[in-house]
């Protein structure tokens, strides 16, 4: 349940972080509720509107600020991303944010020579969050829309969730990507050399980096992030009991890892087991009921899915299946019909299937899987697979 | 074009999509299992087909094709 009070405070508070870097030191430029609509006349988004990005981050802002929405079916955009960066062109002083997909999406399907004849130097501001950061999509981006006009700067990193109503940190410098080395202690499985600076607190709002006893950590220091302030939610809808473990004494535990420095944030990883993919989110189970369908299910969970990066394309799910011993023929057929089901339900391709004996996958003495412990066993090469 | 080229032109896309060679499309292999297409690609894949084959294809049809024998048994049945 988002306030209205933090639905404004947002809005005001993204403003602020958005609109600084085109205002004089100490004018009151920024701080005018109108000030979006003096650097940039509309916005291009192929967001889905359910999504808190395209919900608050596009909609609420323009229909506040009377800034233009153009707006793309996301389908639309996954067909034919070149689209999105047309409308970019065309539209006059624009601004755009979307997952770090939607940039890596253009990488992928789009050449220098597609983008012929665009003028994307109208683009104030490229705002990238609700996912992980990665500095080679952005640089990738850059050197694809290097004819455009396209400014390095305009890239804004920023970071949000739904329970914080949108925006939590936001690149005020205008600089572009800042990054630093990834450091000691940071989640292997991301795939990342480098981790962005995804900016600092936006107005009114704190971020603390906490660790597992909850004692607040020193600049550099890895820890949940925890925030507080008038954005951040009032619960879950009709779920005390989720409510309780997040929202606690006024700080939302966000259940992503990350340190400041310099009063800036940089995000490294994850507690809660979500997968992100394509900046969308989706609970393990989801791919556990269909993988373990395909075994038969027979009451004990036997099954962990999981995400892994290995590169630029962002997570991909892997599925762990604790099963008897099989020979390799039984095993391939069980994997192909995961894969199917999987893929059926979900248009997900699996990045890995891991055969293990039963009793290998990690579990609390209750019986549930712990696959934080699971997904490090894979990383670090310690799963014992049948094949 | 006749059916048989409609299937060269599918499976040339299907390569490239997938990152395939064409000689290890088959037709049971299933779209997202076996050849990782997944739905951003999904779509790409269709607006390929449209683009080269000048054709439309339905959300109703484009859903009923799971593997790559039921986009040559659409394509042939075009």
């Amino acid at each position: 349940m988002i306030p209205h009070r933090a639905a404004v405070h947002n809005g005001r508070a993204s403003d602020l972080a958005i609109g600084a870097p085109w205002s004089r030191p100490g004018s009151a430029f920024a701080a005018s509720p109108f000030a979006a609509s003096q650097w940039a006349e509309a916005m291009v988004s192929w967001l889905p509107l359910h999504h808190d990005m395209g919900l608050v981050g596009c909609l609420f802002l323009c229909l506040t600020r009377g800034l233009d929405l153009w707006l793309l079916n996301p389908t639309t955009f996954l067909a034919r991303p070149k689209l999105w960066l047309e409308n970019l062109g065309r539209h006059g002083r624009c601004f755009a944010p979307a997952p770090n997909f939607g940039y890596q999406l253009c990488v992928e399907r789009l050449s220098p020579e597609d983008l012929a004849g665009l003028d994307l130097s109208s683009w104030r501001a490229a705002m990238t969050g609700a996912e992980m950061v990665r500095p080679e999509t952005v640089r990738d981006f850059l050197e694809l829309t290097a004819g455009t006009g396209f400014r390095p700067e305009a890239f804004r990193p920023c970071y949000g969730l739904a329970e914080g109503t949108l925006a939590v940190t936001f690149d005020a410098k205008g600089q572009g990507l800042r990054t630093l080395p990834l450091p000691a202690g940071a989640d292997s499985g991301l795939g990342l050399a480098e981790v962005a600076c995804v900016g600092e607190p936006v107005t009114d709002t704190e971020v603390r980096i906490a660790a597992p006893d909850g004692s607040s950590l020193a600049p550099g220091k890895i820890g949940e992030v925890q925030v507080r302030g008038p954005s951040v939610f009032a619960g879950y809808y009709n779920d005390r009991e989720a409510t309780a473990d997040t929202l606690v004494d006024g700080w939302l535990h966000t259940g992503d890892l990350g340190f400041l420095e310099g009063g800036e944030l940089y995000l490294t990883g994850r507690t809660k087991d979500v997968l992100i993919l394509h900046g969308h989110n989706l609970m393990p189970h989801e791919l556990e009921w269909l993988a373990e369908s395909a075994v038969g299910g027979g009451g004990a969970q036997r099954c962990g899915a999981f995400s892994i990066a290995r590169g630029a394309a962002g997570e991909e799910p892997i599925v762990v299946l604790e099963v008897e011993r099989a020979d390799s023929e039984t095993l391939a057929a069980i994997e192909h019909d995961v894969r199917q089901r999987i893929g059926r339900a979900l248009s997900l391709p699996l990045a890995d299937v891991v055969f293990v004996r039963r009793g290998k996958i990690p579990k609390t003495t209750s019986g549930k899987v712990q696959r934080r412990q699971l997904r490090q066993l894979y990383l670090d090469g310690e799963l014992e697979r049948l094949s | 074009m006749n059916a048989d080229d409609k299937k060269h032109v599918a499976t040339e896309v299907l390569a490239e999509i997938s990152g395939n060679a064409k000689d290890e499309i088959r037709p049971e292999m299933d779209l997202v299992a076996d050849l990782g297409i997944d739905s951003p690609k999904a779509l790409q894949l269709l607006v390929a087909l449209e683009d080269r084959l000048e054709i439309e294809i339905s959300d109703e049809e484009a859903a009923k094709l799971n593997t790559v024998g039921d986009i040559y048994a659409f394509l042939g049945a075009a």
